[in-house]
């Protein structure tokens, strides 16, 4: 036995195996990786280019629903969602600072030197000097937007799984997962679900689990008094924030995101729902 | 409090409008969003404006906000101009003969005793908020309730439902809610005597009531969620700020040695200097096997934060067994030639985990010179005999060159990268 591999052992989360997810196959519909064209491409597309384009993803999108994949999500225990399989896997993230607003916080995302992921940067908690903005400093990453045929947002439907899983390494800071929906109402695009990430640090992987029922909704920033559980079925991303508000460098290696079917979990949101 | 509630520093509870993020009723009647985002706009600004008057008036930007400035000066009256100093004057002065815990409190006091009318008591909270961590009273919660016993009693008290709902007396709340945010930020946990105040300030319908209901229902629920829990203070002795730090990283099982006393004329400079090791009964045993054709490596310092400290470590590694291309491809050839190495001397081939190579010891040193981690593989050899018979390569990250070269190796642990400039 190696040292690392008994430290999972030591975890207190909930632990799950790497070697398991190995045999299960990536499910196809509603993952995060999905066939589509990439926004960050430059070239301006011909209207007849992507009517093709858009017919095409569609017929595939209806040869799918009529093979049925989803067949095996409904005796799926787990899926992988996101797994580091390359520099291809990059593309699936993209990286906000409070730069956006003026911060001075930098991150970037790299390939680690055992080829995972790895989100670096410098937390700057300088107020931006604009006369309004009060407080600053965060780093998010977050996993694309993916799009469906003319330009429906795709939704990742997580209704069957009960648990979020991360293997990572971090660097002993506080990190938080976000999870990000889609919802119909302008008040409501805003609406995260976070959870808080402790990182031990150390040369160890660490295997976390937060069960979905845990996340608590803000917005903008802000916790909601009326708190209500994610909404699974319309899952369009999920994140990682770095705003421990404390300065300096972080660094955190990401190996791999999936879900998974906990029998255990029964309850479906942890906080109390008063009705006012 | 624990280091989850730190994360609320950025994610604030929730004290207002969705929109505009004020308080429901800062204006009297709900505006449009750009009205609203508008006039935020102002009173944020106004409200900066305020305060630079108070702090500092050299500080000022730009010829817009100093016009501005003057324009605001020519609206206040001598009195309330008398009141601004005051507040400016009391503190500015105190911060230059002695600043402590004391001296805000008798500040406070002054400030209750020059005028009983109390006027200016909002500028004066803001200007004593701004000077808090002058006076290390950020994480006091006395000092918090001591500025919010300033407020008079009983006059902001809605009295009927309407007061409530047009938001009575807006200023003085957000004010209020300005201590309860610091409070917050500051991880700190509000008691009966602040609850007891803002009951009797506000009243049972008012937002900073409702802030210090969010407070008592969030902090208790995230205070034991760390999994890797800190002592509620941190040690400032470095020694035990390394134990505590390899604590946290190593097994469960390892053991923890410190050195304090170097025999090399080096330390006879610094007689703080320390190295602790630590090294776990498995560990010793995965070294005492590993083959004397595969070098080890020093590699470091790595980071570990420690709530705001941060701290360096070292590792004595093996290398990564898989040399995998930066392309993420696993070189087949080498894939069956190493599992068929495996396979002739009966062991079970390497998991993910131990691709990287593994972790045979760790050390954290004040001094993170190649001389001091000689000494520590040293130190090690007397535990582990092997040792002697392996070469050792020293992978030290300088802390001022750049990041590029640092990219190159391949090895475990989390790369220290410079933020981007």
């Amino acid at each position: 036995m190696m040292a690392c591999v008994k430290y999972q052992g030591l975890c207190r989360h909930f632990i799950l195996h790497s070697g398991v997810l190995r045999t299960i196959p990536v499910a196809h519909a509603g993952t995060l990786k999905t066939l589509h064209r990439s926004f960050s491409s430059e070239e301006k597309e011909s209207f007849y280019g992507s009517l093709t384009r858009n017919f095409k993803l569609m017929t595939q999108e209806f040869v799918t629903k009529l093979k049925s994949p989803n067949i095996d999500t409904m005796f799926d225990r787990s899926r992988v969602l996101w797994e580091y399989k390359g520099p291809e896997s990059l593309k699936e993230f993209k990286v906000v600072t409070d730069a956006t607003i003026g911060g001075q916080s930098t991150a970037k995302l790299g390939i680690s030197r055992n080829n995972k992921l790895l989100f670096t940067g410098n937390l700057n908690t300088d107020v931006p000097k604009d006369g309004e903005t009060v407080r600053s400093g965060f780093c998010t990453l977050k996993t694309l937007q993916q799009f469906g045929s003319f330009n429906r947002k795709v939704e990742i439907d997580l209704t069957p799984f009960t648990t979020l899983h991360l293997r990572l390494r971090g660097d002993g800071r506080a990190y938080m997962i976000n999870m990000y929906c889609n919802s119909y109402f302008t008040l409501t695009h805003d609406d995260v679900w976070s959870y808080f990430l402790f990182t031990r640090g150390g040369p160890h992987w660490q295997n976390v689990s937060i069960p979905f029922s845990k996340f608590f909704l803000s917005s903008q920033g802000r916790v909601q008094d009326k708190q209500s559980p994610v909404d699974l079925e319309r899952v369009t991303s999920i994140g990682l924030t770095m705003a421990d508000a404390i300065n300096g460098e972080f660094s955190l290696e990401l190996g791999s995101i999936h879900v998974t079917y906990d029998a255990t979990e029964s309850e479906e949101f942890v906080y109390e729902r008063y009705q006012t | 409090m624990a280091s989850c509630t730190r994360l609320l520093h950025r994610l604030v509870l929730n004290h207002g409008c969705r929109v505009c993020y004020l308080p429901f009723g800062t204006f009297r009647r709900p505006p449009l969003y750009s009205a609203c985002v508008e006039s935020c706009a102002k009173v944020t600004f106004r409200q900066e404006l305020h305060t630079s008057t108070i702090l500092s008036q050299e500080d000022a930007t730009g010829s817009k906000q100093q016009q501005q400035q003057q324009q605001e000066e020519s609206h206040l009256s001598a009195e309330s101009k008398r009141t601004l100093s005051l507040s400016r004057n009391l503190f500015k002065e105190a911060t230059n003969k002695s600043a402590d815990k004391e001296t805000f409190y008798q500040l406070i006091r002054t400030f209750g005793e020059v005028d009983k009318r109390r006027r200016g008591h909002l500028q004066f909270i803001e200007t004593a908020l701004k000077y808090m961590p002058h006076f290390n009273v950020e994480k006091d919660i006395n000092a918090y309730n001591k500025l919010l016993d300033i407020f008079p009693k009983g006059v902001y008290v809605a009295k009927n439902v309407w007061q409530v709902i047009f938001n009575h007396f807006p200023e003085q709340q957000t004010v209020a809610l300005k201590v309860l945010q610091k409070l917050e930020d500051n991880k700190i946990m509000p008691n009966n005597e602040t609850k007891k105040l803002l009951l009797d300030v506000f009243g049972r319908q008012s937002h900073p009531v409702k802030k210090y209901q969010r407070i008592m229902y969030w902090f208790p629920k995230f205070r034991n969620i760390n999994p890797f829990p800190l002592p509620f203070e941190l040690p400032s002795d470095p020694v035990l700020l390394a134990e505590l730090g390899l604590k946290r990283i190593c097994e469960y099982e390892a053991e923890l040695t410190v050195v304090k006393e170097f025999d090399d004329s080096s330390s006879d400079t610094n007689a703080n200097e320390f190295l602790t090791s630590s090294q776990s009964p498995e560990q010793k045993d995965l070294l005492s096997q590993h083959p004397p054709y595969r070098p080890l490596f020093v590699e470091g310092p790595f980071n570990l934060w420690l709530r705001d400290i941060k701290l360096g470590y070292y590792v004595l590694r093996s290398d990564a067994i898989y040399l995998k291309s930066l392309e993420g491809d696993i070189v087949k050839d080498e894939d069956e030639e190493f599992e068929a190495d495996y396979n002739m001397r009966n062991m079970k081939p390497p998991s993910e985990d131990q691709l990287e190579g593994s972790v045979y010891a760790m050390c954290m040193t004040s001094n993170g010179s190649q001389e001091r981690l000689n000494l520590w593989i040293k130190k090690l050899q007397e535990d582990n005999p092997h040792l002697a018979r392996l070469p050792v390569i020293f992978n030290l990250f300088d802390n001022n060159t750049e990041s590029k070269e640092r990219e190159g190796r391949i090895g475990e642990g989390t790369k220290l990268l410079k933020p981007d400039t």
